[in-house]
């Protein structure tokens, strides 16, 4: 019982932890594009 | 009769009924997906006789509606691709009726029966784009319709069967057989089975499973299966949250199968003894005690342990392809990536569901040993004697740690 519940404890931890590491990067990797013609700070 | 027998008969015909819908349902499909450009049949009667297809191509393209001059405009982008870049001045990139290449390939199409693929295999049809992407250069790709016509009729409909069609055959095997039963029953002593870092990676690995197998069924089946239910909006949040757990939910996953494979792989290598376990079936079609010889992992088990890593490094490649596109493949190579992603994922669910049936349900004291730890020691003896003889020796060894008896 105990196990089950810290093996489903760190599932769910690592998929938070993924989706929030994800969407740091993406955010970091979007302000980082700079394709001619193309600013975000234009956007 | 049991309880266990008459909720296994109940399941089978559940699942028989919806094995029975399904079928219905592959039989009346339809796996060719008609592109919204309509060709009317009288264009490719016209189209038979040499320079009707320029006139009704010229017709067409002046306004700029017809399939014909669509056809046609592409061709000559394609023929034209790696000679000339775009631009105002370049009007050969324009569909002039009597250009030979394209009058041809756009006559190909046309004359072409309407019960027929428009574009053959493998021909493609590429063009320039001023988009900074390249894919958006492809124009047609004939693979694409194949892929989505196999995607769509026989992964659907295959995977329902394969899933509804184990469940039958478990549903039946134990309304039929009824559990496997400890056949000298409980002693009331348990033995330690697995320590207390294994099962929590083992619930680790089985909770991210569960919900890849859960969000990756609403992606395969969505649209077809939930959009009429619940509507455009609330097919897009749970889809939306669907990929998103799903692509987090390879973490643990990874990791669990890495781990497994660390604490495991030894004692799951295939013997003579897996052989000799697989003839009888493990034993579990009747009620002998004498159970086929098994070390800790029995043949059963071992195929669970290979099929998740071998399917878990399949759809870890294919899937990180997919979180990748166009990475490593162009449109080819991601359609491929999803179909085998999608066909081992099907295989690995349906796996899962005989691995969890034998762990529940099927078999009577099995669960105990990833939800305590310790298992009966008649169901250690019946199902495991060469494991139970080493525990048996270790303890003979170890006085000061006996058998506890069961709580």
């Amino acid at each position: 019982m105990s196990s089950f519940i810290v093996g489903l404890g760190i599932a769910v931890l690592l998929i938070v932890g993924t989706i929030f590491v994800y969407n740091q990067s993406y955010i970091t990797s979007v302000a980082d594009v700079d394709m001619p013609g193309v600013h975000v700070s234009d956007q | 009769m049991s309880p266990y027998r008459i909720g296994g008969g109940i399941a089978a015909l559940v699942l028989a009924v919806l094995l029975v819908v399904v079928t219905l349902q592959w039989l009346s499909s339809t796996d060719l997906v008609w592109p919204t450009v309509s060709v009317r049949p009288q264009a490719q009667s016209n189209s038979t006789s040499s320079g009707t297809v320029g006139q009704s191509a010229a017709g067409a393209a002046s306004a700029q509606s017809s399939a014909m001059a669509i056809l046609a405009e592409r061709a000559e982008l394609q023929t034209d691709t790696n000679k000339k870049p775009p631009s105002g001045e370049n009007e050969s990139l324009v569909f002039q009726p009597g250009v030979p290449n394209g009058e041809s390939i756009a006559r190909g199409w046309l004359q072409a029966p309407p019960d027929q693929q428009l574009l053959t295999p493998p021909r493609e049809v590429s063009g320039l784009s001023s988009l900074p992407y390249r894919n958006a250069e492809r124009l047609e790709q004939p693979q694409g319709r194949d892929w989505r016509a196999g995607r769509n009729v026989p992964l659907r409909f295959g995977g329902s069967w394969l899933i509804f069609g184990v469940g039958l055959a478990l549903a039946l095997f134990l309304f039929a057989r009824g559990r496997v039963r400890i056949v000298e029953g409980r002693s009331g002593e348990t033995v330690p089975r697995f320590s207390a870092i294994e099962r929590a990676n083992h619930w680790m690995t089985a909770s991210a499973f569960v919900i890849m197998a859960l969000t990756g069924l609403v992606i395969l089946y969505g649209r077809p299966v939930l959009l009429p239910l619940i509507g455009e909006n609330g097919l897009g949040q749970i889809a939306w949250w669907s990929t998103w757990l799903h692509v987090s939910a390879a973490v643990p996953f990874v990791l669990g199968v890495i781990i497994m494979v660390v604490l495991w792989l030894r004692e799951n290598l295939i013997t003579r003894l897996d052989l000799a376990w697989l003839r009888r079936f493990g034993g579990f079609l009747n009620d002998d005690p004498r159970k086929p010889s098994a070390r800790r992992f029995n043949a059963g088990q071992k195929l669970v342990f290979w099929g998740v890593l071998l399917g878990g490094i399949a759809t870890l490649a294919s899937g990180v392809t997919l979180m990748l596109p166009f990475n490593w493949f162009g449109y080819d190579g991601m359609q491929w990536a999803q179909l085998m992603h999608a066909v081992v994922a099907l295989l690995l669910i349906a796996l899962i569901i005989g691995h969890i049936y034998i762990g529940t349900v099927g078999m009577e004291g099995a669960v105990d040993a990833m939800w305590s730890g310790r298992v009966d020691r008649n169901w250690a003896k019946e199902h495991h004697d060469l494991w139970y003889a080493s525990i048996e020796r270790e303890q003979h060894r170890r006085p000061s740690q006996p058998a506890a008896p069961a709580e």
